[in-house]
């Protein structure tokens, strides 16, 4: 186990560094400076601009520089918010979006699993299809028609939650559910098929052969299994939810990291868009290798020698 | 889909408004102010880039630093003439080039004076290249700020009665380097512009002899720079040319004087000079001062009691938010979380269903929308094809079908009534003369004409726009021009490179005269993209800011927007408006032609937090009570 995170971890560097390097050389081919603006600069100020951040020097030796200020924990400074460091600006902004991940996240699988589970242990009844049809709506409705639905419904018809913004937990209600929605409806058309599959399955009727309450039988054997590709999905989904999402953080105005991902690029904010590729990488790299470890625990099957 | 949206929420909007006490219908949204009544509540959009005054870039940076430093002067938000504001009063010299500024008794937000001392060290921070000032460029209408603000470099040293014509020919041996003499004192000023290049100079002709003079030479420094204290309550000010917009340009936000103490603490503090405008650090010379700030979403800025004017200061505290998205930003202002919300904080999508609202209003802005085209290529090096694609365009028909927000047709690059400027009445369209023109030019019915594209950055209405005129084109000369979008930055890299043949250009004025609109066709402007160069275009504007009389000198401006329009490298649309959104109660809001809206004048009517008050109320801004 210990051997194969190690070998995991060793490849996720290279992965992590290959990544840093397409990355930093591949940003510097879209046309456009960060310094030009309408009213036109004077020579001696871009020169100044340009020193200040290093992007005077040739590409080779500013990778090298970036390279080694990211070894001592240092992403740069910004050329949007000149007055900030990217470390401080993902400082402010990542602990926001993770908030408000975590109770998407909370919220997508406790509906999620609950439908999934309703609806298989009660396939093709009234109970399946409904939840099915809500999975159905939650899939194909996309966060930036249902975020201003909520909002106009919540917000400004009933006035009970703010329209957005950040500060107290009435402010996370309706961005989560609408973040959290489309993965509830993931995992519940995963849980449901994950767990049909399971029932069929022979150790089951052996559960059930021996006069096991149907309770136990579907959530301490059935469950475990059923819910496999439910892990495999949140991988990537946590990774997704936990750096922030461009629509639903800028509908409701929430002040976390999701809106870079967008907004960096256009200013051609270098350093800044580098960071949250690193921050975005690293995330996807270790809790793929979480999901990874949580397989060989929850299926009996899977051994990591 | 975005349209589509929209179209649902606003059917909802209405829907919901029916729920409101009396006649509702008539506002977007609540009309009970949300929070205290001595608070303003407004929306900054984003975050702002610096709150430096000296280093301002953009409107979310000038909201904040126009209010929190104060200026020499202000500009009066009724009349929109200059007024005293630190400067207590002035005097100019009969050539109308020397200002002697007279120091009000104002204190910063520390308690401690601000004096005219002050006031040199932020101009000379201001020129200097090193504080690289995006608007820097502004100040150089100060005499001898040049070759500072450009790292001339210095040779003196000789004795007074050389002939600096000789030595000026030794110095440039080899080189075409422009050299200027100092005409105040034995010296001369050499512009080079590659620094290794400069720095070989000085090497070599520091403590060199040259002609029998032992020079010396070195970057130029402040001190030339002539803006100086006299003493703490006289500021000096000579100009190169007698510059009428004078004490309108000294408005703007950049010539702030800025708190050195504060300056120096965060350098010592924290190592990082640049910190200075964080709460902890920052003091204010205006009538607010930041108090509290959470990045990316609100900044409270409360009174400052040190302020000369304090007494008129209306409201004790300003709470700014960072809302980006237009329709979040509507949504804020109808559940009453902003007081009022301006151009660019509205949907434009929502304007024609706004328009039936009484909080909705529509001003002219001083900012202008223009396509712009560059002269150097065929088809468009010959005039006449430039002249015919101005007079096939229809801007009538534009503002009215298209546009629909009470924007002005254009028949001018300069918006009516600046400083006293009026434009002459033109002929914009005429379809036939266009058909003409595009005949002598050898496309006959638009037989020939090669292939050439209009090109602007992404968005929706100015793809709306360029469609319209598109369609104009193919019908009144029938000719195909390619729309192409791009995105911000690429648009802002061709713009520069002049990699276009038509481009679209929106230019709001730095200041309220019509030379900062002029500036844009001066053969040598940086912002001058068309490559269109007319030495008399030149020579007339050149002349009108030597002029020190108002109506010679708009005189000089219309002759040279006379050749402008003439030659057409530029083809005026539309004279922007400003669509906003305000709620009845905020009152101190007037209708100031560049859009700044002083919180010091703001204020709530409290009479709206019991009922609808019938009786208008005394609005009129105060100041220097």
């Amino acid at each position: 186990m210990l051997k194969f995170i190690l070998r995991r971890s060793v490849g996720m560097v290279i992965t992590l560094f290959v990544i840093i390097i397409v990355s930093f050389f591949v940003i510097r081919l879209a046309k456009g400076s960060p310094f030009s603006q309408e009213r036109e600069v004077p020579p001696e100020v871009l020169k100044d601009l340009e020193a200040r951040y290093g992007f005077d020097k040739p590409l080779p030796q500013q990778f090298y520089n970036y390279m080694n200020n990211i070894v001592h924990g240092d992403l740069g400074l910004s050329t949007k918010y000149p007055q900030r460091t990217v470390n401080e600006i993902i400082a402010i902004s990542l602990p926001k979006t993770m908030v408000l991940g975590f109770f998407a996240l909370l919220w997508a699988v406790i509906v999620g699993v609950t439908a999934g589970v309703v609806g298989a242990v009660r396939q093709n009844t009234k109970w399946d299809y409904s939840a099915m049809s809500l999975a159905m709506v939650g899939i194909s409705l996309p966060s930036f028609v249902l975020g201003p639905l909520l909002i106009l419904f919540f917000a400004l018809y009933l006035l009970w939650l703010p329209a957005g913004g950040w500060g107290s937990a009435k402010h996370l209600i309706l961005p989560a559910i609408t973040l959290g929605t489309i993965y509830a409806a993931y995992i519940a058309r995963l849980t449901r098929g994950g767990m049909l599959e399971v029932i069929r399955a022979n150790f089951i009727r052996t559960a059930r052969a021996k006069g096991l309450k149907e309770q136990v039988v579907i959530w301490k054997h059935a469950f475990k299994g059923g819910i496999l590709p439910v892990v495999t999905f949140l991988g990537p989904a946590i990774a997704n939810i936990m750096v922030g999402s461009v629509v639903v953080e800028k509908i409701f105005n929430t002040p976390g990291l999701g809106p870079y991902f967008v907004d960096a690029a256009f200013n051609r904010d270098y350093f800044l868009i580098m960071g949250i590729v690193i921050v975005y990488s690293a995330f996807l790299l270790i809790l793929n290798l979480l999901v990874d470890v949580v397989y060989g625990f929850i299926d009996p099957r899977i051994r990591y020698e | 889909m975005n349209k589509i949206l929209a179209g649902i929420m606003l059917s909802f909007v209405s829907l919901s408004l029916g729920a409101c006490s009396f006649d509702s219908t008539q506002y977007f949204g609540t009309t009970v102010p949300q929070h205290k009544a001595n608070e303003i509540w407004l929306n900054n959009r984003s975050e702002p880039q610096w709150i430096d005054p000296n280093k301002t870039n953009g409107v979310p940076d000038g909201n904040i630093t126009r209010n929190i430093f104060a200026r020499l002067t202000q500009i009066h938000p009724i009349t929109n003439q200059p007024v005293p504001d630190l400067a207590e009063r002035w005097e100019i010299s009969d050539d109308a080039k020397k200002y002697t500024f007279y120091m009000r008794d104002s204190k910063w937000s520390d308690g401690t004076p601000i004096t005219a001392y002050d006031m040199e060290w932020s101009w000379k921070r201001l020129l200097d290249p090193a504080t690289a000032s995006v608007y820097g460029s502004l100040g150089l209408v100060v005499k001898d700020s040049s070759p500072f603000f450009n790292r001339a470099v210095h040779v003196r040293g000789f004795a007074p009665n050389i002939d600096q014509e000789a030595l000026k020919k030794v110095l440039n041996e080899g080189n075409e380097y422009n050299i200027e003499i100092a005409d105040d004192h034995p010296g001369m000023y050499v512009y080079i512009d590659e620094e290794a290049e400069r720095k070989a100079f000085i090497e070599k002709y520091n403590g060199a002899l040259v002609n029998g003079q032992e020079l010396k030479a070195s970057v130029t420094d402040s001190s030339v720079v002539k803006a100086y204290a006299l003493d703490e309550k006289r500021f000096y000010v000579e100009l190169e040319d007698p510059v009428l917009y004078f004490l309108a340009l000294i408005e703007f936000d950049i010539f702030a004087p800025i708190p050195k103490q504060a300056v120096e603490h965060a350098l010592k503090a924290t190592g990082n000079a640049d910190n200075w405008t964080r709460p902890e650090y920052i003091v204010c010379g205006g009538a607010y001062c930041l108090t509290e700030e959470k990045f990316r979403q609100y900044k409270i800025f409360t009174r400052n009691p040190y302020y000369w004017d304090d007494r008129s200061t209306r409201s004790d505290l300003v709470k700014l938010l960072m809302v980006e998205k237009e329709t979040t930003s509507a949504n804020f202002y109808r559940s009453g979380e902003f007081d009022w919300i301006g151009p660019g904080e509205l949907p434009p999508e929502y304007t024609e269903t706004l328009k039936q609202y009484t909080d909705y209003h529509n001003d002219p802005y001083l900012g202008i929308y223009t396509y712009i085209i560059n002269v150097t290529e065929p088809p468009f090096d010959d005039v006449r094809v430039r002249k015919a694609m101005s007079l096939a365009v229809d801007r009538d028909q534009l503002t009215t079908y298209v546009l629909t927000a009470g924007q002005q047709p254009a028949t001018d690059v300069v918006p009516d009534g600046l400083a006293g400027y009026k434009s002459t009445p033109r002929k914009m369209f005429d379809p036939e003369k266009a058909k003409k023109l595009l005949a002598e030019a050898g496309y006959p019915n638009g037989k020939g004409f090669p292939k050439v594209a209009l090109k602007f950055n992404t968005q929706d209405t100015h793809r709306l726009l360029a469609e319209a005129v598109q369609q104009m084109w193919k019908v009144n000369l029938n000719i195909d021009v390619e729309l192409t979008n791009v995105e911000w930055r690429v648009y802002l890299d061709d713009q520069h490179n002049k990699n276009f043949q038509m481009i679209r250009q929106g230019w709001i004025g730095d200041f309220p005269d019509p030379y900062t609109f002029l500036d844009l066709y001066m053969s040598y402007s940086g912002n001058n993209h068309t490559a269109w160069v007319n030495h008399e275009y030149d020579a007339l504007v050149e002349e009108a800011n030597r002029t020190p009389d108002y109506d010679v000198r708009n005189g000089l401006f219309a002759r040279a927007v006379d050749i402008l329009m003439d030659e057409a490298p530029v083809l005026p649309i539309y004279i922007y408006t400003r669509s906003y959104l305000k709620k009845p109660f905020l009152k101190g809001f007037y209708k100031d032609y560049q859009d700044h809206h002083n919180w010091k004048f703001m204020w709530n009517d409290q009479r709206w937090y019991k009922e609808v008050p019938t009786k208008e109320i005394d609005d009129t801004p105060k100041f220097g009570s």
